[in-house]
């Protein structure tokens, strides 16, 4: 792995955790800034700012996130808001994070990703064992005869668990592989001049990409697991 | 019919390559076939990523083309087509890495 220098050698912490904390700082700072703002916003914050402000900016995007999950996820969209927003945010000022040369994003290491699809994992699964029970949430997987319905359990319990591991490597293996890409595209002496450009510019477009991806996928378990449970 | 015969050649170049491998390797022994196994892998694996993505977007621009005024609901489902399919690559990228990691030096 290509070892730049970054802001992380003067402390002996190991990088993954170091850029998770400055990461989790930035997510903290720009949600307080958002708070501010709102506080200081006119009419109580109804009505959107003149200008381009922090505020409108993330009212934009947590106004899309809201219209999925209303989408997939149905009435209680509202209860799994601060996930489901938290995720995305989070994710994407971790992929961008990762692109700027001194700095390392957490996104490029697997510990990160493993956690938040763990986390994504053990929320879908657990809404739908905690609306109906965990007997009739395996039940309705099986499906057809007793003899296929045995085969249809098995197969669909692994793919649940499949599934904490596509979302890590998903996360992972693009984002290093972004890195990896404009770690080689700089490393020549007069290519360097151009070409970072257009890995930059597709860095960031993987990044809104991958985080959007990764919120829509978690939410689309947690739909599936309530509809199951409802049937 | 010619999107069936062209998927036919790719598939049975794909399938004469590894042949073609094993025949010219004969002296280079077990390290060399790792280096060449890192490289069929994502090699083949972006031959189908590709081939998906292509089919994705040709039949996204000709769902616009058909109705430019759905253009916005074209477009999020292509994206998110695009997307899966990537990672499907990127996993290959993951398994040409570890066997990467395998060659000493």
């Amino acid at each position: 792995m290509v070892h730049a220098p970054s802001i992380y050698d003067a402390l002996h912490i190991p990088i993954e955790i170091q850029s998770l904390v400055l990461a989790s700082l930035s997510v903290l700072l720009i949600a307080a800034g958002v708070r501010f703002g709102l506080a200081r916003a006119a009419e109580g914050g109804v009505i959107p700012d003149a200008r381009v402000t922090l505020r409108n900016l993330l009212e934009v995007l947590l106004e899309g996130v809201a219209s999925l999950a209303r989408g997939t996820i149905g009435e209680n969209w509202a209860r799994y808001m601060p996930l489901l927003g938290t995720l995305g945010f989070f994710i994407l000022v971790s992929n961008l994070m990762g692109l700027i040369p001194g700095f390392g994003g957490p996104t490029s290491f697997i510990e990160t990703n493993l956690a938040w699809a763990l986390v994504a994992f053990v929320v879908s699964e657990g809404v739908g064992i905690r609306e109906v029970g965990l007997r009739n949430y395996l039940a309705h997987f099986a499906s057809g005869p007793w003899w296929i319905a045995w085969f249809i359990l098995v197969i669909e319990v692994f793919s649940h668990f499949v599934r904490v591991v596509s979302l890590t490597i998903r996360l992972t293996a693009n984002m290093f592989a972004d890195h990896t890409l404009l770690g080689i595209a700089l490393a020549f002496p007069v290519v360097s001049w151009f070409i970072p450009w257009a890995v930059l510019g597709l860095g960031v477009f993987v990044s809104l990409i991958q985080a959007f991806i990764f919120t829509f996928l978690t939410m689309i378990y947690i739909g599936l697991a309530l509809e199951a449970a409802h049937h | 019919m010619r999107k069936v015969m062209t998927f036919a050649v790719a598939a049975a170049i794909a399938a004469l390559l590894p042949e073609l491998a094993l025949a010219a390797e004969e002296g280079g022994g077990g390290l060399g076939m790792l280096g060449v196994g890192a490289g069929l892998a994502i090699g083949l694996a972006v031959l189908g990523a590709g081939i998906g993505q292509g089919l994705t977007a040709a039949n996204a621009v000709q769902g616009v083309a058909r109705n430019p005024g759905a253009a916005g609901a074209v477009q999020t489902p292509m994206i998110i087509g695009l997307a899966l399919i990537e990672s499907l690559a990127l996993f290959a990228l993951v398994i040409a890495y570890m066997v990467l990691g395998k060659i000493p030096g």
